[in-house]
């Protein structure tokens, strides 16, 4: 009798159980799971939105990757925009994380301002910075004639739209990035600072030997957004440049949002968006072995 | 030798005084760097068209050019991408947290053979990129006539992965033995979700509702694909294609558009500080 009573608890938890988690698990599958599907499925063949014709190309589309130049610069564009985010971004936030947790009156203020940035529309924001980078009449360019340099025409320009880029991002995620590491900061136990100090330590060493390698399991964790986040930058992008001039800022996503949405290389574009899932896949698997180098938990 | 110690104390004062006039300095060169492009966007909105081509810049406007604001309304249907981005985010959080918060709490609460299982998936969905995703997700709305609609541009993006793993780990904090009482009182699933675990998770819940406030909010991507009409626009959409589709060089009218998208966010800011902060600085929630 009892046992009866327990199983029916058990099949009515279930049941109640399957009714919560649905509404997600429908929309993860159609919206998330199945365009996984969809993409390795369309991957293999050349598609014409328009005609509604396929073909079936086996790998060819994945082969093309290697033979198409935009993609070339396209990946390399993307790697150095990363490159970027990871040794001058996190380092500058680090460095302003450090400067913030000096005990000092307003920290929250400082702290509400350089935070902001992050918060902001990045589609929004872009509108601001080409304004700033207008090379006649923008501040950036203002500035740096009133230190006798001419400023070159940053968006305009093949070999200064991918940093002007750079910059904005830079000062758009540095808050944030500065907000993490001063947690990390405060979380370390000033004891061990006190001993350290006692021992005669420098600052630089106490740094080396005790700040650093605190921080190292938040310094993994942002690097890894940084770099899952770079491949993932689009609206900067689409709305400075459209991934000129020349291809000079064309970035991985913007790219895939060409190949689908304005040549309806539906093909490419799938192939595109597996090798975007691997790659981001690929790299993660990367930080997390090289990480059992540097990371102290 | 108590003036030696005296001595001692009163260099080390001077030391840490300095150190911290430095500090100041140097964060008070920091905050005015990053702090002047919102500067140099609000002077710019309230110059007149001659003064933005003007070398060297003009840093406060002779006259404050209020009718810019009202250029700009006039420039775009601002009023429209309001009303739509406000629907799509408020009515998009309130679907994202009551569908994450049922899974949470089924993971959390209901002990079943298959929690792990359905948890390990729900997690799993963190690592997809959502970029990848946007031609066949473009394909399923234009097949349930969704294109150009409210609900394409929200369905897609209510249920959260990481929403629904934040709430799954602080439900995990309710006392059993509150969950206990509340089962021998007779209350279902749904009461003491409502009574118990949600009144003693709301800061995370705050946070996150928040976040997802933001995310949608400021959401370009999806919106850029799925939206055709300009009554449909979001505001960052509306805003953008005044500058890329139809080259817009009234730098002042342009910016005082850029302060209608801005602003909504800046206040969200100043009044839920603490937990956007907090949010940030504890659970790492992307910005």
């Amino acid at each position: 009798m009892m046992n009866w009573r327990v199983k029916k608890q058990s099949f009515r938890n279930s049941l109640i159980f399957w009714m919560f988690v649905l509404p997600a698990l429908i929309l993860f599958g159609v919206f998330t799971f199945y365009p996984m599907f969809y993409n390795l499925y369309y991957a293999v063949f050349e598609s014409n939105v328009l005609t509604g014709q396929k073909y079936f190309v086996g790998l060819e589309n994945y082969v093309r990757v290697f033979t198409d130049r935009i993609y070339r610069r396209v990946l390399l564009n993307t790697a150095s925009f990363a490159g970027a985010m990871l040794f001058i971004r996190l380092p500058l936030s680090l460095l302003i994380a450090l400067i913030m947790n000096a005990k000092i009156r307003g920290q929250s203020i400082y702290r509400a301002i350089i935070f902001t940035p992050s918060l902001t529309s990045t589609a929004a924001i872009a509108i601001l910075w080409i304004w700033i980078f207008d090379p006649g009449f923008g501040l950036l360019n203002s500035l740096l004639a009133l230190i006798g340099i001419n400023g070159p025409g940053w968006l305009s320009s093949t070999s200064w739209a991918l940093p002007a880029i750079i910059l904005m991002s830079i000062w758009k995620g540095v808050g944030y990035d500065a907000v993490i590491y001063l947690a990390g900061l405060q979380s370390i136990p000033q004891s061990l600072y006190e001993a350290a100090r006692i021992d005669g330590a420098s600052p630089l060493q106490i740094f080396r030997y005790i700040t650093f390698p605190l921080l190292s399991s938040i310094t993994f964790f942002l690097t890894i957004t940084v770099v899952i986040n770079s491949f993932q930058i689009f609206d900067a992008v689409a709305v400075m440049t459209q991934g000129g001039p020349l291809h000079s800022t064309n970035v991985y996503v913007y790219y895939l949002y060409q190949q689908a949405f304005q040549y309806f290389d539906m093909g490419y574009a799938s192939a595109m968006a597996v090798n975007l899932l691997a790659l981001i896949l690929g790299l993660t698997i990367m930080q997390l072995r090289l990480s059992e180098r540097w990371v102290h938990y | 030798m108590t003036g030696i110690t005296a001595r001692l104390k009163r260099s080390k004062y001077r030391r840490e005084l300095l150190n911290k006039f430095l500090a100041h300095a140097v964060l008070w060169i920091i905050a005015g760097t990053i702090g002047a492009p919102f500067f140099w966007l609000v002077t710019t909105s309230l110059k007149s068209f001659r003064e933005i081509f003007v070398f060297p810049p003009v840093w406060f406007p002779e006259t404050l050019r209020w009718e810019n604001y009202v250029k700009a309304w006039q420039a775009a249907p601002f009023g429209q991408f309001y009303v739509n981005s406000v629907i799509v985010s408020v009515v998009g959080v309130g679907l994202s947290l009551a569908c994450c918060v049922l899974a949470a709490y089924a993971l959390a609460c209901i002990p079943t053979r298959w929690n792990q299982l359905v948890f390990v998936v729900f997690l799993s969905t963190m690592m997809i990129p959502q970029e990848a995703s946007i031609l066949p997700n473009y394909r399923v709305i234009s097949k349930l006539r969704w294109i150009d609609s409210y609900l394409g541009l929200i369905v897609p993006s209510i249920a959260s992965g990481f929403g629904i793993f934040l709430m799954r780990q602080s439900f995990l904090q309710t006392p059993i033995d509150l969950l206990d009482a509340a089962k021998l009182d007779g209350a279902g699933h749904l009461l003491t979700l409502r009574h118990v675990v949600l009144p003693l998770s709301r800061p995370i819940m705050i946070t996150f509702g928040l976040f997802s406030f933001l995310w949608k909010w400021n959401a370009y991507l999806w919106p850029l694909i799925v939206t055709n009409s300009e009554r449909m626009r979001t505001l960052p959409i509306g805003l953008a294609m005044l500058r890329v589709q139809e080259g817009m060089t009234e730098w002042n009218v342009l910016m005082a558009g850029t302060v209608f998208v801005l602003m909504p966010v800046i206040i969200v800011f100043i009044f839920a500080q603490r937990y956007i902060i907090e949010g940030v600085a504890h659970t790492g929630l992307k910005g």
